[in-house]
């Protein structure tokens, strides 16, 4: 045991270059690049366009405190009843107060109507619909949508709270660029301190939503406004005619605003905290559903998107292609790289492994520099530092094998639409007329 | 056989053994005549004679009027008949006389006599008769019901009826059952309302209502008018443009909103609201007050003390006092765990004002304080009342649960005591180990 350290020192210096990039071929050619390189590049650029970029948002912002519009913030759900309180209080304090409050209760079998009304009552929310027999969330979305009268739509969900400026900041991108449909806010994990689970997907959370998403909208590829807490513009969703069926609708609204020809932002200064699932049981639950959703969504519902037709954009073409290549194709191609090296180096993989190990351990803490980079809670988020050494094995393995069980059950039997989270009755539809 | 003298103006129709007075208007006049006479026999047909008639002798102060039995010759169509006993029918209404007349010869003393406010009346009055009291359904009443006897104390007031009645429950004397709960103005106290729907924002009633349709494939939901296809009558999607065949299968209505046609407002659940016939005042289901009816019937305890066989204390009952003697010996020779011990505790009102007070009202703190102390002993038998105090034994307990126990009791009187009593009379309290005594 006692040689094997002083052996796996000498071959990270015997191993040479291209035996270094036929070894770690997966490392380097996919991961160092799309994760380290363009993120560091980007906030190379957004360092150096800090002063363009803040003066465009004044004005924007200037724009939209001059036009004071009524901005309708829509949350449906099921059995939310007792987090509409805190939810209700957390909007009170916002900077931006033209909003009206419209809570739709998808056939709730707790307390959630009696409290919807009582709030109502009280003056805290606008408008409490309740539909008698549960729909699902696309359709709880949608019956808002006839009652919103704001220009703008804001979409939470009942669980998550809000920076003061948080509303605000989500609707001054519209006057940025006329041609802005959505703008998706920045999610962050509120619970991150209750266990190991839900440190790591804070960590996950603020590389791939927080980091990973200003990368995207920067690069035109954003593709996901999370359901968590996103604004559109009312006469783009309702020409796009709301959402469709679930789960996963927010990615699919995301792509149906792009295929209508207007561009997706993401706005990193509206934070929206959420609570993150606290164990992995609860947690593979959920990441089974969101994964299943890219296949059904991103391959099969929209795979329009990658043949030339009239509507053909690129961006659109990059946005899904890069999603469906990171996460569908780079899921087969990690499995292929793990045959590889047993096959062709199984005489080293006592070194082969822990520099595996090494190189994404160390790639997690340079990625971390760069979400210290870009975030503004950097004080808060310093708890999370020494934790990043886990996520080697929770996005390297755990979140791997979960994402290549759910592409499975969605790729040969369609498990979505089995999915209790939407009801069979709208479900069996959606999957008949292949939506 | 009977036979009819006519005296000074006055007739009286004897039959077998009773005198009836035989009254066309009421006059003053009639006084003598009325102690003489048994019974009563109203003989107009002019009905506000007849209510005239019946008031005068249902609110005399001589209770030798107020409870004589009375009957009415022709049948008026005045709501004043229920406090009457009824039509005069020959044997009929002799055998009631009979029996009427002995129950307020055979009561010795009434009880109440000292006290003799409308609910003592009402007390004598129902034990007279058949010991029930039964409230009618009238229209003309503002609270919907009219009360046979107590009911001529209230006119216009019903409202209060029931009020005055609570007492007499609370002190044992009258049992309920359940009969109707009925909602009254908050302004007025009527019970003629009209309900209307309205809308939340505006309060308009010029509401349209509308089914919610969603179309299950592509989740779009919006009122049914959207789906209707103008050409024909047929279902058809808005967003993807298909047609809705089959409720259930393809489509659902989950609910129903209101849309309203003066202020455009939008909701689900309308606003209704009480408006009152007589006052105008539009209520908010919250504002209206709601009043339950009861029938009532006096109680055997009721029975017993009018009838003089149940002897009167101003404790609750004798034999309460008793059991409690005998379970504070049986505490006092038990041997406890360390540092525990069974305690006596006295709590006593002085104050000179206890024997101003209206005894309902004392009855009334008494009870709820019967309902504080439950709390705090383990049973009935550990509670008793004698006078204006009471004496509660606590069993097994440390001396500091007893202490804090007696800290939380006087809290709870203090408490009960209104704050304009407050400061005439006196909260004195023991607590006493039953190893000491």
């Amino acid at each position: 045991m006692n040689h094997l350290i002083p052996e796996y020192l000498n071959y990270w210096f015997e191993v040479g270059i291209w035996k270094f990039i036929r070894i770690f071929w997966y490392f380097v050619l996919f991961e160092f690049t799309r994760y380290i390189i363009i993120d560091y590049i980007v906030y190379g650029i957004f360092y150096l366009n800090r002063k363009k970029r803040q003066d465009r948002w004044d004005l924007a912002k200037q724009k939209f405190r001059l036009e004071n519009p009524l901005v309708s913030i829509i949350i449906p759900g099921k059995n939310e009843g007792k987090h509409l309180y805190k939810l209700t209080k957390s909007l009170s304090e916002q900077t931006y107060t033209n909003f009206e409050l419209i809570i739709v209760d998808d056939g709730s079998d707790d307390d959630t109507p009696i409290i919807g009304e009582n709030l109502k009552k009280h003056g805290l929310i606008d408008l409490f619909l309740r539909n008698d027999q549960r729909g699902g969330k696309a359709s709880a979305a949608n019956f808002a949508l006839q009652f919103c009268k704001g220009k703008y739509i804001v979409h939470l969900d009942a669980d998550c709270s809000f920076d003061r400026d948080a509303i605000e900041n989500v609707v001054i991108p519209f006057y940025i660029d006329e041609n802005i449909g959505a703008v998706g806010g920045n999610v962050k994990v509120r619970n991150y301190k209750s266990s190991l689970c839900a440190k790591l997907q804070a960590i996950e959370y603020l590389k791939t939503v927080s980091v990973g998403r200003i990368v995207t909208s920067y690069l035109g590829i954003y593709k996901i406004i999370s359901g968590a807490f996103g604004a559109f513009r009312s006469d783009v969703i309702s020409s796009i005619g709301g959402w469709d069926i679930g789960p996963g609708l927010d990615g699919d609204i995301t792509v149906k605003i792009r295929k209508s020809g207007y561009r997706v932002y993401f706005e990193p200064t509206a934070v929206c905290l959420t609570n993150a699932p606290e164990k992995f049981k609860v947690l593979t639950k959920q990441r089974l559903r969101w994964d299943k959703s890219i296949i059904r969504f991103r391959v099969r519902k929209h795979k329009d998107v990658y043949f030339p037709n009239a509507n053909f954009k690129w961006s659109t073409f990059f946005s899904l292609a890069e999603n469906v290549f990171y996460n569908v194709i780079l899921d087969v191609l990690w499995w292929i790289y793990i045959i590889d090296i047993c096959i062709n180096y199984s005489g080293s993989l006592q070194f082969v492994i822990p520099m595996n190990i090494t190189l994404y351990f160390v790639m997690s803490y340079v990625q971390m520099c760069s979400i210290y980079m870009f975030s503004e809670r950097r004080e808060e988020e310093k708890y999370l530092w020494k934790y990043v050494a886990f996520m080697t094995f929770y996005t390297g393995m755990y979140l791997r094998i979960v994402r290549t069980i759910a592409y499975y059950k969605e790729f040969f039997f369609k498990r979505s639409f089995e999915d209790p989270w939407n009801p069979y009755k709208s479900s069996r539809l959606a999957k008949e007329h292949g939506l | 056989m009977f036979k009819v003298v006519k005296n000074n103006n006055q007739k009286i129709l004897t039959q077998g053994s009773i005198d009836y007075l035989i009254i066309e208007k009421w006059s003053t006049a009639l006084e003598g005549a009325l102690t003489s006479c048994k019974a009563v026999i109203i003989a107009t047909k002019e009905v506000a004679w007849f209510n005239d008639i019946v008031l005068q002798l249902r609110t005399h102060k001589d209770k030798n009027v107020f409870l004589k039995p009375v009957f009415y010759k022709y049948d008026v169509k005045s709501e004043y008949v229920i406090h009457t006993d009824g039509l005069f029918e020959e044997d009929l209404s002799n055998e009631m006389v009979r029996t009427i007349v002995d129950k307020i010869q055979n009561v010795p003393q009434l009880a109440f006599e000292q006290n003799f406010d409308v609910t003592t009346r009402l007390v004598q009055f129902l034990f007279t008769r058949e010991a029930k009291l039964v409230p009618v359904k009238n229209r003309h009443s503002k609270i919907g019901y009219i009360y046979p006897f107590i009911g001529l104390y209230f006119t216009n007031k019903e409202y209060e009826i029931e009020k005055q009645l609570q007492f007499l429950v609370n002190d044992e004397t009258l049992d309920v059952k359940l009969k109707d709960k009925i909602q009254l103005c908050n302004d007025c106290h009527d019970s003629y309302l009209i309900y209307k729907e309205t809308c939340p924002k505006c309060k308009s009633i010029d509401l349209e209502a509308q089914d919610i349709i969603h179309h299950f494939t592509c989740a779009h939901v919006a009122p049914q008018e959207q789906f209707m296809n103008s050409e024909d009558d047929n279902l058809q999607c808005p967003k993807c443009d298909k047609h809705l065949r089959h409720i259930g299968i393809d489509y659902d209505k989950p609910s129903s909103v209101y849309n309203c046609n003066t202020c455009d407002h939008n909701f689900q659940v309308s606003q209704v609201l009480a408006e009152c016939h007589s006052c105008n005042h539009v209520n908010s289901l919250e504002e209206l007050i709601e009043v339950t009816i009861y029938d009532y019937e006096l109680t055997m305890k009721a029975m017993l003390l009018a009838e003089g066989k149940y002897q009167v204390h101003k404790t609750e009952a004798k034999n309460d006092t008793l059991v409690f003697k005998q379970l504070l010996d049986q505490e006092r020779k038990r041997h406890f765990a360390k540092g525990h011990s069974s305690y006596l505790f006295t709590v006593s009102l002085t104050g000179e004002l206890l024997n101003i007070l209206d005894s309902n009202y004392i009855n009334s703190f008494w009870k709820d304080m019967k309902q504080v102390a439950r709390e705090y002993v383990v049973n009935d038998l550990c509670y008793v009342r004698e006078g204006n105090s009471i004496r509660l034994l606590l069993l097994d307990m440390l001396q500091v649960e007893a202490e804090q126990l007696q800290q939380k009791m006087i809290y709870n009187m203090e408490l009960l005591l209104s704050d304009n009593i407050k400061s005439h009379i006196t909260i004195e309290n023991k607590l006493i180990n039953v190893d000491t005594l």
